[in-house]
């Protein structure tokens, strides 16, 4: 799709509102034509020149009533106005965010969360202020047309004179003002670079004291903040220079009006308020004219905020980007779904074959990797560093794209993991996990009915038991960003917890002891075995990462990776016996902490 | 002039004027070619009209009737060129439109250029000033907070350093002198102008009150949702593998009402507060017709004199919203001078001695290390370490063990003297540390931390910690040293290459070699190494095992240890708990003796759960050796 048809989609998604606004405003861009009339009727009557009749005061209350009237429409406007602009930005951004939620890799976008949010504020905000041009733009060009044939009417010279090349010099500015875009850039990247630095010295302060480098770190800040004096000052200069010619060309072409009707003011050919009407004309026609130079470098701008908004995911087509669709502004929020698990997905028998993804470029990732999860199993996937155990579980959850094998599940082949593996059948917790700056308990629940009992389970689970008196509102408590205020163990023990609340078929957690005291690691592991083996209920079945000895002793089965493939795979007595890597990463664990 | 404001009162002048004077002192000739092409700027526009008058009042014969001042000078002028008075008029007319064009431009150039210069050296002093607070202030501020303090509060000075007051001053300038040219003209017409200036003034003031909170709600409204997708979108995973989308799109949509209803309100009441002045404006021009009509049937008036009026009118509005505006600016520069201001007032408490370590290092018949009844709070009520006596010799390890709280972190950072004790005395080499001064003191130790601090920065730089004197050559013998060549050998750009935010591209173990190679730049006699994170796998472990050794040869150090593995090549064990010496003793005596702390944490360690499996024999062999 053209950036045309784009815009035209987003044209079409509230018509009304646009339409509505155009007119308003259309009728202010009209108030100089009518002001400019008016003046000069008013230098007309006083000097008497003017055979129309209508006298310097009547003008002076029409001009008072034209003036405060629009002033009424103007803000009558803004209802409108403000409804559509915003209903278009959260069309943008709803159809933008739901793409990147359903994103293939969403490795991809955590690393460039900022980058993401940059595009779903600013290239949609840059499109949004391209199409409001052209609410301006049916006004101006009546005002032009009508300005022009006015002018004309008094004196056709004059008006070529000063009205064409006014036009031009100001359409070239705007034109110009797209080159604004480099210096912009570079503005903005000095001052990142200046603001990101001092953010690391200050999450350094301790390197930096221990090292003595205050003093060099002082002086790399003065160097970058140089740098970004000069890029402001280059970036600032340009823009002052193209917007003052924008301003003041109805100054210089005033100048140039006196030069050309020295002669017939002389002899009353041109009266004063003919002279009035022009200079109050000729600014704001070159400027209203250039709106369709300025529109080009708009169109231009917004071809590449389309671009870049599309272009955030692989799967995002132009027309899902201006798709329309509900955006509840005002009154009710869309509900949260909650599906149930159907009777034939209960898990009988997990099977992975051949399961293959690489990173590109490298030689990391797994390669042909087999495993059998049955119900109620607990199987533990261990390997060095690199060996591919996060990347098997990603693959499998549809987080990564398998490249080649199958999944299937209770013998049916699962073709779209992503939309498989989740609530009510799978749940997953991340080695670094993610919560979200609400309470405590909305990231447990996350979108699951608040059932105490059930919160109380998922908590027990998780071992978050003994840390809620710690947090001065318990469950009530605001974690933070990113759950600053919480530490790295009651993180982890948070994401289990409200990966327990979800009481799905398959658990899937990668390394989740690595911040974890010995003591809490125990229970977690005696915890969760107990619930699995428990045989008064269905057994969940868990698959996790894991190097540490508790989880593997206890493992009905281990899978062994290396250089992303499967080394061994068997009961820890066996695998301690036969495979030497088994071996090595066994005694390699000395990761029974001492506290 | 009264412009009653109660936010702007908080700050006094004194302090206004001892912080331009500081900052702008070694700008004197900057300020100067301000004053003056500020004053240029807001005269030169006052010419216009009065050359448009000239024009009218001339073309239309009514030149004797006029107030005119531009005769005299340009009816002989032109006469001298020989050319029509009304052609001269003209080119005059553009020459003082470009010239006012380029006067501003001049002015603008002038203005950024000192405001950059005294806020970037003002960033810096800041930056300098917390850095040299203590770790106790640091521990209370986010990143964050503190970028926002030294950078953001900063900013809001930037209008205030480029000459705030010139500008306010041009403006009144301006204003005062459009007022009395049109009271010249006509003392009724003066005096109405002038009303009108006061009430515009006034309702400036009201308007201004209104929208700022109303704007700062909003944008806050924006902060928080942006605030809020980002978040989200750092944690797809968490959110999908969990069946929170729809959730997630719920909250969201919720987040946008909110902004959707503080968009509304400001863009609503803005247009409003927008139509007020415009309204005023307009209101204001009709009021200089009437009058111009009143003064023009009087015969006081000549065209010339309409046009004249009615231009000055249109000029007054300029320096009234400039004026309004800075203002605006000089409360937020007010609030942002205070807390500039609370964050100078704050004293790092430590004061550095004045000795120096140097002689004392070689010395050996003093210990390295020793804490002579050490207590130590970083709260009245908390106690932290509690009467706490040990030595270290020369060239020994000493392992420090304990749970979390225990207080063996703490131990190391008072090490460097980054907090002061309340009792007891701490030595380096016999010498009290706080009689050292304080980085003559830390040139004498190394600190390897588990979360390594890197820089969105080269190379080079992550490594010398920008300290630029650090020959390459060094650095490049150290990476080989610690067997990151092959590491090394791939950066694009070698020392050059930059490392991306949040030391990205670097696995855990690499980034904690890097800080290894800070250490061996230093050189330092004594090392304190808080336990890599137990994150790293067997083989990368075995890397950093190796550097460690490399790093502890010919060196005292503390080794905060969360695994028995590490303690192989300790000399002395201490076991803290609740902030006193549990055990503290030779790693083999107590290794030995079955009754101490250290040798049952070794066996439950090592776990007999299951039967011991060759492996488990073979390394508890190991441990025990």
């Amino acid at each position: 799709m053209t950036t045309r048809q784009l815009s035209w989609q987003l044209f079409l998604y509230r018509p009304g509102l646009f339409l509505l606004t155009v007119l308003l405003r259309g009728i202010d861009d009209l108030v100089p034509f009518v002001t400019g009339l008016l003046m000069k009727q008013f230098f007309d009557a006083l000097s008497e020149s003017s055979g129309t009749g209508l006298n310097a005061w009547t003008v002076v209350v029409f001009y008072c009533a034209v003036q405060l009237g629009n002033q009424g429409i103007l803000i009558s406007s803004m209802l409108p106005w403000t409804r559509w602009a915003f209903s278009i930005f959260t069309l943008l951004r709803k159809n933008l965010i739901q793409a990147v939620l359903d994103i293939p890799n969403p490795q991809q976008v955590a690393s460039s969360s900022g980058e993401v949010t940059n595009r779903i504020r600013d290239d949609a905000r840059t499109i949004v202020f391209y199409l409001e041009q052209y609410i301006h733009l049916w006004g101006n060009m009546i005002f032009v047309g009508l300005a022009i044939y006015w002018m004309a009417k008094i004196d056709l010279k004059i008006m070529l004179a000063t009205v064409l090349p006014g036009i031009m010099i100001v359409t070239i500015v705007n034109v110009t003002r797209r080159f604004i875009g480099k210096y912009r850039r570079r503005q903005r990247e000095a001052t990142e670079r200046s603001t990101n630095f001092i953010n690391e010295v200050f999450q350094s302060i301790l390197a930096i004291k221990v090292n003595n480098a205050e003093q060099d770190v002082i002086d790399a800040y003065a160097e970058l903040n140089e740098a970004r004096r000069k890029s402001t000052i280059i970036d600032n200069m340009f823009d002052t220079l193209l917007r003052s010619i924008n301003i003041n060309i109805g100054q210089v072409f005033t100048g140039v009006i006196l030069v050309l009707v020295v002669e017939k003011m002389r002899s009353s050919s041109f009266s004063v308020g003919d002279f009035y009407l022009f200079i109050s004309y000729v600014g704001s026609v070159a400027r209203s004219g250039s709106l369709i130079g300025s529109l080009i470098a708009q169109h231009k701008r917004a071809e590449v905020s389309f671009e870049r908004m599309i272009n955030t995911t692989d799967e995002l087509t132009p027309s899902k980007l201006v798709e329309h669709g509900p955006i509840y502004l005002t009154g009710d929020l869309p509900v949260i779904s909650v599906s149930k698990l159907k009777p034939s997905d209960r898990l009988e028998l997990l099977n992975i074959q051949g399961l293959t993804y690489q990173y590109p470029n490298t030689s990391n990732g797994i390669r042909d990797v087999d495993l059998e999860l049955t119900a109620g199993s607990f199987t533990v996937i261990t390997g060095q560093i690199g060996s591919g155990k996060s990347t098997l579980l990603k693959t499998l959850l549809g987080m990564l794209p398998t490249q080649a094998g199958q999944i299937s599940w209770n013998q049916k082949v699962i073709t779209q993991p992503k939309d498989f593996f989740i609530p009510p059948r799978c749940a997953y917790t991340p080695q670094s996990p993610r919560l979200f700056s609400e309470s405590l308990k909305d990231n447990i629940l996350m979108g699951m009915p608040d059932s105490p009992p059930d919160i109380e389970r998922a908590i027990e689970l998780g071992v978050m038991e003994e840390d809620l008196p710690t947090l001065h509102n318990g469950l009530d408590t605001i974690v933070g960003p990113r759950g600053v205020i919480l530490s790295g163990g009651q993180m982890q023990r948070s994401a289990a917890a409200r990966m327990f609340m979800r009481q799905t078929e398959l658990y899937i957690f990668d390394d989740l002891s690595s911040a974890l005291d010995v003591e809490t690691e125990q229970k977690l592991w005696e915890r969760l075995f107990a619930n699995t083996k428990n045989k008064n209920q269905r057994p969940a079945t868990c698959l996790v990462v894991s190097h540490r000895r508790p989880a593997l002793r206890r493992a009905d089965q281990i899978l062994v990776l290396k250089d992303g493939k499967a080394e061994a795979i068997g009961t820890l007595e066996d695998l301690l016996q036969s495979s030497s890597e088994m071996q090595k990463l066994w005694a390699g664990d000395l990761s029974h902490k001492t506290s | 002039m009264d412009l009653p404001d109660q936010k702007i009162a908080r700050v006094s002048f004194s302090e206004y004027a001892s912080l331009l004077k500081q900052y702008l002192r070694p700008l004197k000739w900057h300020l100067v070619g301000l004053a003056l092409f500020m004053g240029l700027s807001n005269v030169l526009p006052l010419l216009s009209p009065q050359i448009i008058r000239f024009f009218i009042d001339s073309a239309t014969n009514n030149l004797e009737q006029s107030k005119d001042v531009l005769g005299p000078i340009l009816i002989p002028f032109s006469k001298m060129l020989g050319q029509d008075p009304l052609i001269i008029a003209a080119s005059l007319f553009i020459a003082v439109s470009i010239l006012g064009q380029l006067v501003r431009l001049v002015h603008n150039y002038l203005a950024q250029d000192v405001a950059w210069k005294t806020t970037n050296q003002m960033r810096g002093d800041l930056a300098e000033h917390c850095l040299s607070l203590d770790m106790s202030f640091h521990n209370q501020k986010t990143p964050g907070e503190m970028v926002e303090r030294v950078d953001g509060d900063t900013s809001t000075l930037a209008s205030f350093f480029s000459a705030l007051i010139l500008q306010v001053a041009g403006g009144l300038l301006r204003l005062t002198l459009i007022l009395l040219i049109v009271l010249r003209e006509d003392w009724r017409i003066g005096v109405a102008m002038i009303t009108f200036t006061v009430v515009a003034m006034f309702v400036f003031h009201l308007t201004r009150s209104v929208a700022v909170p109303i704007y700062a709600a909003e944008r806050e409204g924006y902060a928080k949702m942006f605030g809020f997708v980002e978040e989200r979108l750092s944690g797809i995973e968490d959110i999908r593998t969990n069946g929170g989308v729809s959730y997630t799109m719920n909250r969201f949509f919720q987040v946008v009402q909110e902004v959707f209803q503080l968009n509304v309100r400001s863009d609503v009441i803005g247009e409003c507060l927008r139509s007020l002045t415009r309204g005023l404006f307009a209101l204001g021009q009709t009021l200089a017709m009437a009058v111009c009509i009143w003064l023009f049937i009087r015969g006081t008036f000549t065209l010339g004199a309409v046009v004249l009026i009615l231009d000055y009118m249109r000029q007054l509005e300029f320096p009234l919203y400039m004026i309004s505006q800075q203002i605006n600016e000089l409360q937020r520069a007010t609030a942002g001078m205070k807390r500039i201001e609370e964050l100078f007032q704050i004293k790092p408490s430590l004061i550095s001695g004045s000795q120096s370590l140097s002689r004392n290092v070689s010395d050996n018949t003093r210990p390295a290390i020793s804490f002579e009844q050490v207590t130590f709070r970083y709260v009245p009520d908390e106690i932290i370490l509690d009467n706490i006596s040990f030595e270290l010799e020369k060239g020994k390890v000493l392992g420090l063990l304990g749970r979390t709280g225990s207080g063996k972190t703490t131990i190391s950072r008072l090490l460097f003297r980054l907090y002061d004790i309340n009792s007891g005395q701490i030595r380096l080499s016999g010498k009290p540390i706080q009689q050292l001064e304080l980085s003559d003191l830390r040139r004498h130790i190394g600190l390897v931390t588990q979360n390594v601090q890197l820089f969105n920065a080269t190379v080079r730089q992550n490594l010398t910690l920008f300290n630029d004197q650090i020959e390459d050559h060094k650095l490049i013998a150290v990476i080989e040293e610690l067997g990151l060549t092959e590491w090394y050998k791939s950066l694009p750009n070698g020392l050059d290459s930059v490392l991306a935010a949040g030391g990205g591209g670097l696995s855990a173990g690499e980034a904690q070699l890097l800080a290894f190679t800070r250490i061996f730049l230093k050189d330092p006699a004594i090392v304190v190494l808080d336990e890599p994170s137990s994150r790293l796998d067997p083989a990368t472990e075995a890397r950093v095992d190796f550097a460690v050794q490399r790093l502890l040869a010919n060196r005292t150090g503390i080794i905060i240890a969360h695994r028995l593995g590490t303690l192989q090549r300790v000399d002395d064990i201490m076991i803290l708990e609740d902030g006193r010496i549990h055990e503290h003793g030779q790693r083999q005596i107590l290794a030995n003796d079955p009754n101490s702390r250290f040798s049952q944490l070794l066996a439950t360690g090592l776990e007999t759960e299951n039967s011991l499996l060759p492996s488990i024999n073979e390394t508890q062999g190991e441990v025990l050796a």
